[in-house]
């Protein structure tokens, strides 16, 4: 019955999923093509669906993938495979109608909840400027600082906001029967940590390789073995998507 | 966990007559269930999610166990800091059937009441006016992470086929909340009764309706609203045949 469905393969992820800077552009669809949710999409013969996004955080990737189910999926005629590559735990966001066009900075994302829109995205290396012109901008500066206070003195609770984000994709997949693998991209939550630790029991490590453990996550992995490939934003290049590629592969695709 | 129904904080006698001690007590419902209380009192949804999530991967067994869950939500701007061995929740909750010991690492975050200065722990000052800085500015990013907790704990659930119920004790999802709303229709809404519904939320309900509680000191309610309430579970328990 299977045969029938159509398949995809549903590719969740920021930058470093979305194979940015592979051919030296941010976004193309040689990039998402080369990356290694596009070649693990070509190697199972599933037609890729790209949500990935550059600079976005964890709560964006879940809820993205949480509203494409919503919006796309029929499990009558669908048989979908999700790859999500969880990024860096210190990056958040602000629930803020700031007027963002995610879709003209990432130009080959196939399906975008137009709601996503309504989110500042934040990380700890740059800060919005305010904006005074526009009375409900005119204090991002301030506003940032409350946040970036969170995720700069507690790494440990942005660790266990993702920790439980990727528990909660894990229980939504397994509710549905939708097959998946996650993966790490950068530092995500270590399975050391004091608060992760009495939970880390909980992640399914065959759908979830090396959950916990940033050296093993995808940029921190292959940075020094492909130094050469490093871009303009530290992406990685062909040969180390390809790499993890195989990795992902002999984990989890038999 | 039925606080101050006997003018206490917690007491055996509080738990059963909490509106979900009464609700076990169904013979509609339940034939042989026994009450397991693992509720806290001050915590935050955080906390929820966590302590029930440990209970289950300690002592959960499909093949002995059969367990139906009531979840009540608090207030969603209460947090919570990790920080080692803070708190004794056991000591502070004797009545507790089970909590999990990992929770002790948590210093629990409140609008209401801030924890003095320890001279042990000198920074818990300044975490707390951080977080409260954090809490009052947005509120909506509150009500976000208390619903995607509720969205964890739902698929967990239904993941593993396990029935329960979910209902809000105090102030904690809006569905107004224009953040809120492209995720209203995930929300199984048949075991989440009123969800987004702020005013129908146990405390608030009770409140409207005149009942007071002359041996509470926290705003607590009484044994009678608690039994109103678990009239309430039972019969929608019942008529969307949630077990």
């Amino acid at each position: 019955m299977s045969s029938h469905k159509e398949k995809i393969m549903l590719i969740a992820g920021c930058s470093h999923t979305g194979g940015y800077e592979i051919d030296g552009t941010m976004d193309s669809e040689h990039n998402r093509a080369h990356s290694f949710g596009g070649l693990l999409a070509k190697h199972t013969n599933r037609k890729p669906i790209h949500l990935a996004a550059g600079g976005i955080s964890n709560s964006y990737i879940l809820r993205t993938v949480l509203l494409w189910f919503a919006n796309n999926y029929d499990p009558e005629t669908q048989d979908v495979f999700c790859v999500v590559g969880w990024t860096d735990s210190s990056r958040w966001e602000v629930p803020l109608a700031y007027g963002q066009d995610i879709v003209s900075n990432n130009p080959h994302i196939d399906w975008f909840p137009r709601s996503n829109n309504d989110y500042l995205h934040l990380q700890l290396s740059w800060i919005h400027p305010n904006r005074p012109d526009f009375p409900e901008f005119a204090h991002l500066e301030a506003m940032q600082e409350k946040y970036h206070n969170i995720m700069g003195e507690f790494p440990e609770q942005m660790e266990i906001l993702s920790f439980n984000y990727a528990l909660q994709l894990q229980s939504f997949f397994k509710s549905l029967n939708v097959d998946y693998v996650m993966v790490d991209t950068l530092h995500n939550f270590d399975t050391h940590s004091m608060w992760i630790s009495p939970l880390a029991s909980l992640i399914d490590y065959d759908r979830y390789p090396n959950a916990g453990t940033p050296s093993e996550s995808f940029y921190f992995k292959y940075r020094e073995k492909y130094p050469n490939v490093s871009r303009d934003y530290e992406h990685l290049g062909a040969e180390a998507h390809q790499e993890f590629f195989t990795e992902i592969c002999n984990h989890v695709i038999t | 966990m039925g606080s101050e129904i006997d003018g206490t904080l917690d007491s055996h006698y509080n738990r059963s007559h909490s509106f979900a001690g009464q609700l076990i007590k169904s013979d509609r419902i339940f034939s042989d269930h026994k009450l397991v209380s693992i509720c806290v009192g001050g915590v935050s949804n955080s906390f929820i999610v966590r302590n029930t999530l440990l209970w289950f991967d300690k002592n959960y067994d499909p093949d002995t166990t059969e367990v139906f869950v009531i979840v009540g939500w608090a207030d969603s701007s209460r947090w919570e800091s990790p920080v080692l061995d803070i708190s004794d929740m056991k000591d502070d909750n004797p009545c507790a059937e089970w909590i999990a010991k990992e929770n002790d690492d948590y210093l629990g975050i409140s609008l209401v009441w801030t924890h003095p200065d320890r001279e042990e722990f000198p920074e818990q000052g300044s975490i707390q006016k951080t977080y409260h800085e954090f809490i009052t500015s947005f509120p909506e990013h509150m009500e976000l992470i208390s619903l995607n907790l509720a969205l964890q704990l739902q698929w967990f659930f239904s993941s593993k086929q396990i029935p329960y119920i979910m209902t809000d004790t105090l102030y904690n999802v809006n569905s107004e909340n224009p953040f809120v709303k492209p995720y209203i229709n995930m929300i199984d809404q048949n075991r989440y009764i009123n969800f987004g519904k702020p005013r129908d939320a146990f405390y608030y309900k009770y409140e409207s309706m005149g009942y007071s509680n002359d041996d509470s000191k926290y705003y607590h309610h009484g044994e009678k609203a608690h039994l109103h309430y678990s009239q309430i579970l039972e019969e929608h328990i019942l008529k969307h045949n949630l077990l």
